[in-house]
């Protein structure tokens, strides 16, 4: 009988005991714009919205150093966009220093990794 | 027995009167309100930078609401401080917590020697506050330069509208055409389109062209010579599918006889030709190509003009489009599927505008660079509010001074979704 | 669906007469002569019967739970109606109609048979925030909107038993089966029709005075369910709740139908005297589930998966001398819930792909029940007390946005019963009170990201599931003897509860019907 009631007791306690683990939800995005070829990008400007497309919550964010951003998004697929305004400053072929609006592809990406690396193609604005 | 049933009374109405409307019977002792502890703050601090596209911006105004999503309540900060060249520092005590924050401002920059006012916008979701840890968020602005060089597409009416007793009405959807430029367009030879792809389902489509052209399966041709249709600026065109006096038929609906341009469609025995109003050419890209604008808002649309000496009948020959996809059924297994269109080069595109519904949106069919958004009407399909309601494109004031339609090829923001029809 | 109850309605029928034709032995058939109907009424109701009925987990040990035969076929209406919804998804109130009968026989010393068929049919009032059946099942991955409405219910259920003895050992096999079909006529229009297969075997070994038993149980779920519009306008848009406030966003709108499926299985260990003997008993009990949502108008979309642990045990006593019983019990009941949904790729060539899953929802439930009964017996009267208290916790997360929902409380009371007694019948008289509170609670909902209707929907469950209640009940049931193998029953009841916002709820229940 007591062996039962200590068994008992060990599961109840195993299970009571199970910590909320959201760390494993979670993806650390590393995301790298790159422009189009031929332009050496001087400075990246811009607002860049992670829509989760099965949630549909929206992260934004500007922290982009270098071309690179490092955020912490919810696993899952993600369409990226620009907001209105966001450009890249540039040197061109002929070396003049421009700047350009942005866009970026529709096509959305899968962040399902603890660590994640994606590189998003930057279009520049007619 | 008697005594029994009279217990059970007696047991009844003590019972009923502890459930009566005495609340002393029943009501708990509040429990007494704890005293009010003081909030720890933590310092939030805004580091914003100004747009980089400009020439010497100053932050004149500034105005960022702070949302507690826990509670919902929100703060309006308005100090802020110049931290050097092109930055501004905003500071505040905040509790720990997690906030949205909105915010907008006015700024100067110098263009042309003079000094021209703008807006500046930033939105960001989810900023953790965490407790005696001070948080810095950096919030880059930008300025939109909207496009004003040609005509733009300043309004869809895809919807239709709903008769009195709730019937679908069709015929009175139109389009409006603006000329977003400072000096007079003609409109002969727009040609209007209509994707041949879903905005609301994709499919791995090959040969992939997307990047050159916008794959179409039906147009509507501004008829002219050339210089038939002038266009000031500012000024419109109205394309109705059928341009007549619709309250005739629904009241709820409009008058559309005074449009510019109506669709007829000779093979249909029930559509009207007004004859005060000139008819798109609509035979393009054959005779049983029907034009019928997507109620649910599925299709994207464009306008363009064709490319020099390209004819629309050389256009109907020689820019045909078969695309191959697959189309898998769970169970059943998958299939080689095509469909034939047309593919109209990006370059000869004016102005596009993708639509879907936020229920089923998949991707849009253009170009980013032709428009990276989608404007809609209804969010799920079917969705019955969206009757009566069109997409319009909204203005926005350039550094000129000149007022014009907002073109940043994004019709996400250069819209507004479930709008009343203009011709309403 | 009634086709298939009407048949095994008919098998009942077929395997009670079975039995009744069994020749019994000579001794058996001499007992039952003489043996009352109501002696088998006041053995059914016995509170020392119904404390160890937690032990009829393990079909063996259901097969010894009565000495005398006893089966009952009655007709009844219960009825609900509350001021305001408990839970927005459960409605505030029902009304149905139902038939049911039950059975217990021994068809010789070693075997015994029992079974139990019903059929309801009435309505659920108010439904908001669900369209799908089986709320408590499901929980918290159901179909919903924030229209609702009033839902036509109807259920059959049917289940039996076989056991058998001997010298040392006994066996048992049970099947239960439930079918039910939810919808309504307006829109929008959910139809839901869902079933639960379950078969359980148990043995039980002696072991001087006691017995300790195994069994093993197997549980096939499914409902197949949609929400129509008939509207040509178009539609309101349903959701696919995920907990709390959350919502699986992507594929809210029309409903082009759900599957839920799953199983799951149960095992118990019983360790009990043996069959009318007084002493320590025990059950310990763990039952796992896993039911999956599956989105049918999106090829089959696995969507959410709700994989339910719970865990029983029971430890108790009873006793008897001479005509005084009494016994103690005490419970303790702790339910782990949590919800995975899936993480659902782009849709390319028509095919959803799933590419990943996220256990997104954790609900936890902690009862400990305590309660004791004190019963007096004889010829003419017989009478119990039965004091109990309840401590509850219930704890759900939605882990991102964060949300939580927790309450603790105790509930304490007694309940009371007195049983008149005369040779051709029976009048017995239930009266129960009851105190609830909650002493903890807290809600935490992103306020600003929710959906506004969904928050003002799990806002109004907080504040229900936190109100301190009052609650009240009385019963009556009186018994005729027709004949010496016939009884005549007719049972009536009201429950009350008044909350301490003010609010009041209210049942009903009436029920007429034959024993024998």
């Amino acid at each position: 009988m007591k062996k039962y009631l200590c068994i008992l007791m060990l599961a109840l306690l195993s299970v009571a005991c199970v910590e909320k683990d959201t760390d494993s939800l979670f993806t650390q995005l590393t995301l790298t714009v790159r422009p189009p070829q031929g332009i050496e990008m001087r400075r990246f400007q811009a607002t860049m919205v992670f829509e989760n497309i099965n949630t549909r919550q929206r992260t934004s964010t500007s922290d982009f150093e270098n071309g690179q951003l490092n955020i912490r998004l919810m696993k899952g697929l993600y369409r990226l966009s620009i907001n209105e305004g966001g450009g890249l400053a540039y040197t061109d072929e002929k070396g003049d220093y421009r700047f350009s609006e942005v866009v970026i592809s529709n096509d959305p990406l899968t962040f399902v990794a603890d660590h994640s690396e994606a590189t998003v193609d930057l279009i520049l604005k007619n | 027995m008697k005594k029994i049933f009279n217990l059970l009374i007696a047991v009844a109405v003590v019972m009923f009167a502890a459930c009566s409307d005495d609340d002393t019977n029943v009501t708990p002792t509040p429990t007494p309100e704890p005293e009010p502890q003081p909030v720890a703050k933590t310092e939030l601090t805004l580091n914003i930078n100004m747009p980089i596209s400009v020439e010497n911006p100053q932050l004149k105004t500034l105005k960022v609401i702070l949302t507690d999503v826990n509670s919902g309540s929100t703060t309006e900060l308005n100090e802020f401080s110049e931290a050097g060249a092109g930055v501004y520092t905003l500071k505040s005590e905040v509790k720990a917590g997690t906030y949205n924050l909105a915010m907008n401002g006015v700024i100067n920059y110098t263009r042309d020697n003079g000094t021209v006012e703008s807006y500046v916008e930033a939105v960001r979701e989810g900023i953790h506050v965490a407790e005696g840890k001070e948080t810095k968020v950096k919030i880059e602005t930008t300025v939109s330069t909207p496009s004003s060089k040609d005509f733009v597409i300043e309004e869809i009416f895809f919807t239709g509208t709903l008769t009195p007793d709730g019937s679908q009405y069709y015929g009175d959807q139109y389009v409006k055409l603006t000329n977003n430029s400072d000096h007079t367009l003609y409109a002969d030879g727009i040609i209007l389109m209509e994707s041949e792809f879903l905005t609301v389902s994709k499919f791995d489509y090959t040969p992939d062209i997307m990047n050159e052209y916008f794959t179409i399966c039906s147009t509507l041709i501004i008829p002219g010579s050339g210089k038939d249709y002038p266009v000031e600026p500012g000024k419109s065109i109205v394309i109705a599918d059928t341009a007549i006096d619709h309250r005739t038929y629904n009241p709820k609906s409009m008058d559309l006889s005074k449009a510019d341009f109506e669709y007829y469609n000779k093979l249909d025995d029930e559509d009207v030709d007004n004859p005060d109003v000139p008819n798109m050419i609509s035979s393009t890209l054959g005779e049983d190509m029907m034009w019928t604008f997507h109620n649910r808002g599925f299709k994207s649309y464009a306008i363009g003009r064709l490319g020099d000496g390209v004819t629309p009948e050389q256009f109907a020959t020689d820019y045909a489009y078969t695309a191959e996809y697959e189309l898998v059924v769970p169970e059943h297994g998958t299939f080689p599927m095509s469909t034939d269109a047309w593919k109209f080069p990006n370059k000869w595109v004016v102005d596009a505008v993708n639509l879907s519904i936020e229920e089923m949106f998949a991707w849009i069919v253009t170009d980013p660079s032709l428009d990276s958004g989608w404007s809609y009407c209804g969010k799920i399909d079917g969705d019955q509010s969206r009757y009566g309601k069109s997409v319009v494109r909204q203005q926005v004031k350039l550094a000129t001074g000149r007022t014009v339609l907002k073109d940043t090829n994004n019709s996400t923001v250069d819209f507004t979704p479930e709008s009343v029809p203009t011709l309403m | 669906m009634k086709r298939i109850f009407i048949t095994l309605l008919a098998m009942t029928g077929i395997a009670t007469s079975a039995a009744a034709q069994t020749p019994a032995p000579d001794s058996l058939r001499a007992q039952s002569k003489t043996q009352s109907l109501l002696r088998a009424l006041d053995e059914q109701h016995a509170p020392d019967r119904q404390m160890l009925s937690v032990l009829h987990i393990n079909p063996a040990t259901h097969a010894t739970a009565y000495t005398l035969d006893y089966s009952q076929a009655g007709v009844g209406f219960r009825m609900q109606r509350d001021d305001e919804a408990q839970r927005l998804a459960l409605g505030d109130g029902n009304t149905f109609g139902f038939f049911e009968a039950e059975s217990f026989r021994r068809l010789s010393e070693r075997s015994s048979v029992w079974g139990k068929a019903g059929y309801r049919r009435g309505n659920l009032r108010n439904v908001v925030w669900n369209s799908s059946a089986d709320y408590e099942l499901i929980y918290p991955y159901v179909t919903a909107d924030s229209v609702g409405g009033n839902l036509t219910s109807e259920e059959y259920t049917f289940s039996g038993g076989y056991g058998h003895q001997t010298r040392k050992w006994r066996w048992a096999l049970e099947a239960d089966i439930r079918a039910s079909h939810e919808y309504r006529d307006i829109d929008p229009r959910p139809r839901n029709i869902s079933t639960m297969l379950e078969f359980r075997g148990g043995a039980t070994l002696r072991t001087g005075k006691y017995e300790t038993g195994l069994s093993l149980a197997a549980k096939i779920y499914k409902q197949r369910g949609d929400v129509d519009y008939y509207n040509p306008q178009g539609i309101k848009a349903e959701y696919h709740l995920s907990g709390l406030g959350a919502h699986y966003a992507r594929f809210s709108g029309s409903d082009a139908g759900s599957l839920y499926r799953g199983g799951g299985c149960t095992l118990a260990a019983t360790f009990a005297p043996r069959a009318g003997e007084d002493g320590l008993f025990a059950v310990a009990s763990y039952e796992y589930l896993s039911i999956e949502k599956i989105l049918i108008g999106f090829n089959n979309l696995p969507l959410q998966t709700v994989a339910p642990h719970d865990v029983q045990a029971t430890l108790g006593w009873t006793s008897t001398r001479n005509r005084l019983k009494w016994g103690v019990n005490a419970h303790l009941q702790y339910t782990y819930r949590p919800g995975t949904e899936s993480i659902v790729g782009e849709k390319i060539s028509n095919i959803y792909a799933v590419v990943g899953e996220l256990k997104m929802y954790e609900g936890s439930t902690l009862r400990t029940r305590v309660e004791g009964f004190l019963n007096h017996a004889d010829d003419r009267l017989e009478w119990s007390v039965s004091p109990w208290t309840l401590y509850e916790k219930m704890t759900e997360d939605y882990l991102y946005p964060v949300q939580n929902r927790e309450s603790e409380g105790f509930s304490g009371g007694a309940d009371a019963s007195l049983t008149i007694k005369r040779p051709k019948m029976h009048l017995r008289m239930d009266a129960g009170l009851g105190y609830r509170t909650i002493f903890s609670h807290n809600l935490l909902l992103p306020v600003a990201d929710l959906h506004p209707s969904m928050l003002k929907m799990v806002q109004h469950d907080y504040r229900r599931m936190t109100l301190d209640a009052l609650q009240c009940h009385l019963d009556l049931r009186t018994d005729h003897a027709l004949s010496r193998k016939l009884n005549l029953f007719v049972e009536a009841g009201i429950r009350l509860n008044r909350f301490s916002d003010s609010t009041t709820g209210w049942g009903v229940h009436l029920q007429t019907g034959i024993t024998f």
